[in-house]
């Protein structure tokens, strides 16, 4: 019996990124290349600047780089053009970001049913889809308040189940905890990790806090733009 | 006469244009990071722009619809020796011409919709 791996969901293959020209130009990301398989949530560690979010940006087809390709499910994502990435953005992948970006004055359902709508799934399949996240990622009873009466743990609840409604290859999370305690924190990259592997997508968790990144199956750090797949700290937080 | 009332259309459908212009620019301006939120999350510019035009020509709508019937019922309230007509394919061709002009207002911040960048909803880049 052989113990083959998974196919990669995500190949990421030399990809650069400058910001600005000439003197003024900053090199975010430098001939980076990383692989993660299905049901695998890596976490991309460094400081500030260093270029994580630039990565971040670019698997969510938000940034076309310079160089280098990122396939996704087999597509290459930065060779679509402008409307065919939004499209991207819509069915293949599950944006978590720092500040939530939820939807002020629609409902936590509603913000669920916006992103289904963008997904094209129709409306009782995402009805039934909405509340179902909702009770699962315990939010039963919320489901007509606005983001605004919910606690900080409760929104972020509701930008996972959004990520996740329309069922995406990939689940990328910008700084989830950045407005979090360590306890709140390490429930909420705990809750991602489970989707994960429950639902045998890929995740990223772009992090600078290493107790938040120990919660993925792999550390990357990310540090003036180039990307190592650091053994050691896996090792030692894991 | 005629004259007269076709520069009253005239300035009609100019102030139409520059309110929807005002009403455009105010709500892309102010709306600009929740745009953005929703072109990243995969809503595609074409239908922001729509649901900006949508949005620029409800009250244009409504309110031709509302001055046809305040009108049609003060003529009706009127004595019959009043010489005062609305025919419908008239107000309908006002309206359109109305519509026409709130579009064009909503010309520049349609431009704008379309070319907002939706990483801006990534911090820290």
């Amino acid at each position: 019996m052989t113990d083959e791996q998974p196919a990669p969901a995500v190949r990421l293959q030399g990809v650069s990124k400058t910001y600005g020209r000439d003197r003024t130009s900053v090199a975010a990301l430098r001939g980076a290349s990383l692989e993660i398989r299905p049901g695998e949530l890596i976490a991309v560690a460094g400081p500030s600047g260093s270029g994580k979010s630039t990565l971040l940006a670019i698997m969510g087809g938000l940034l076309t780089p310079d160089q280098g390709t990122v396939e996704v499910g087999g597509t290459d994502v930065t060779a679509l053009p402008r409307g065919a990435r939004a499209r991207y953005r819509a069915t293949k992948v599950g944006f978590v970001f720092q500040s939530l970006n939820l939807v002020p004055f629609l409902t936590a359902r509603e913000n669920l049913l916006l992103m289904a709508s963008l997904a094209g799934i129709p409306g009782p399949q995402a009805r039934q889809r909405a509340g179902a996240l909702l009770a699962e990622l315990n939010l039963a009873g919320r489901e007509r308040d606005l983001p605004g009466k919910l606690s900080g743990g409760e929104q972020q609840r509701v930008a996972i189940a959004r990520a996740l409604i329309h069922q995406p290859a990939l689940l990328l999370a910008d700084e989830p905890t950045a407005s979090l305690d360590t306890e709140r924190g390490l429930a909420v990259t705990g809750l991602l990790a489970r989707q994960v592997h429950e639902r045998n997508i890929a995740g990223v968790l772009v992090t600078h806090d290493l107790r938040m990144a120990a919660t993925a199956d792999r550390i990357v750090r990310v540090i003036d733009g180039l990307l190592t797949d650091n053994e050691t700290l896996n090792a030692e937080v894991h | 006469m005629r004259s007269t009332i076709n520069e009253l259309i005239a300035a009609v459908l100019l102030v139409a244009a520059g309110v929807t212009a005002l009403f455009a620019a105010l709500y892309t301006a102010e709306r600009r990071s929740e745009l953005a939120r929703l072109r990243a999350l995969g809503s595609s510019a074409a239908r922001l722009a729509a649901g900006l035009l949508a949005q620029a020509e409800a009250p244009v709508i409504i309110g031709t619809a509302a001055a046809y019937g305040i009108t049609a019922a003060l003529i009706a309230a009127a004595p019959p020796q009043f010489p005062v007509a609305l025919p419908l394919t008239r107000a309908l061709g006002l309206a359109g011409l109305i519509m026409a002009a709130g579009a064009a207002g909503t010309g520049l911040s349609l431009l704008r919709v379309l070319r907002i960048d939706p990483a801006i909803t990534v911090e820290d880049l």
